[in-house]
């Protein structure tokens, strides 16, 4: 069913399939269950985790390994029960973004990424156990440290 | 604040409704606790700290305008189709 829904990207037509359930909210946002991902042409491959019952949130998120290219963790049994997961391809990855007035402060949350199942529509914000990701890691740092690892590995073919 | 006295070995359980919370006291080590908890799977147990990161950077997140992307957005590589790798 398609329905109409005010976003802070304005007004959407979105068929009710696409809605994300966070049944446990997002930290922060406890109180918000319904969320939609918006994948406007002139920001992807930033995309907007909208909420269908706030107006005024939207989280910008893209994809982890578009930035930190060797990003990779492990999802307890739990979780790949609760999201129905039977194949990695089951699940949308996506990291929150900050994005303040200034272009090199610009951060990406590696700790603590969105999980989208496709199989069953739900979400969860999952917290990796793992120091290696923080929840501010600068978006410049992390593309430089991405390409400088792909042309290590072109030089060694 | 309850205070509450307990050894090592020795536990705590927090009921809500019915359902239970346990916090165990695994090991003391310079004025450092470590403890275990038992908890149904859909209680998310995190450091505070932590916790209020997360919470802090998701509200700083909304302030976010994609226009201030400038010159990082086309640096941003972009692949074809919507490919999420995933481990498990």
């Amino acid at each position: 069913m398609i329905k109409e829904y005010e976003t802070k990207l304005g007004s959407v037509k979105i068929d009710t399939e696409r809605t994300i359930i966070f049944e446990y909210g997002i930290p922060g946002f406890e109180n918000l269950k319904q969320f939609v991902l918006l994948e406007p042409e002139d920001t992807y491959p930033i995309m907007w985790l909208a909420s269908l019952e706030d107006k005024n949130v939207a989280f910008p998120v893209t994809f982890p390994q578009l930035i930190r290219n060797d990003y990779q963790f492990t999802l307890p049994q739990d979780l790949t029960e609760y999201l129905e997961l039977a194949k990695p391809e089951d699940a949308i990855i996506l990291s929150i973004l900050t994005i303040p007035e200034k272009e090199d402060e610009i951060t990406i949350n590696l700790a603590a990424p969105i999980i989208i199942s496709q199989k069953n529509r739900k979400g969860v914000q999952y917290l990796i156990e793992n120091e290696e990701y923080k929840i501010r890691h600068l978006l410049k740092e992390e593309l430089e440290r991405s390409k400088a690892i792909l042309s290590v590995q072109k030089d060694g073919e | 604040m309850l205070i509450l006295s307990r050894k090592i070995g020795e536990s705590i359980v927090i009921q809500v409704g019915n359902r239970k919370i346990k916090l165990i006291m695994v090991e003391q080590d310079n004025g450092s606790m470590k403890i275990g908890f038992e908890a149904p799977k859909d209680i998310k147990i995190y450091r505070e700290e932590v916790y209020e990161e997360i919470v802090k950077q998701n509200k700083a997140a909304l302030e976010s305008d994609v226009k201030r992307l400038g010159k990082i957005k086309t640096s941003i590589p972009k692949f074809a189709g919507k490919d999420n790798k995933q481990s498990t």
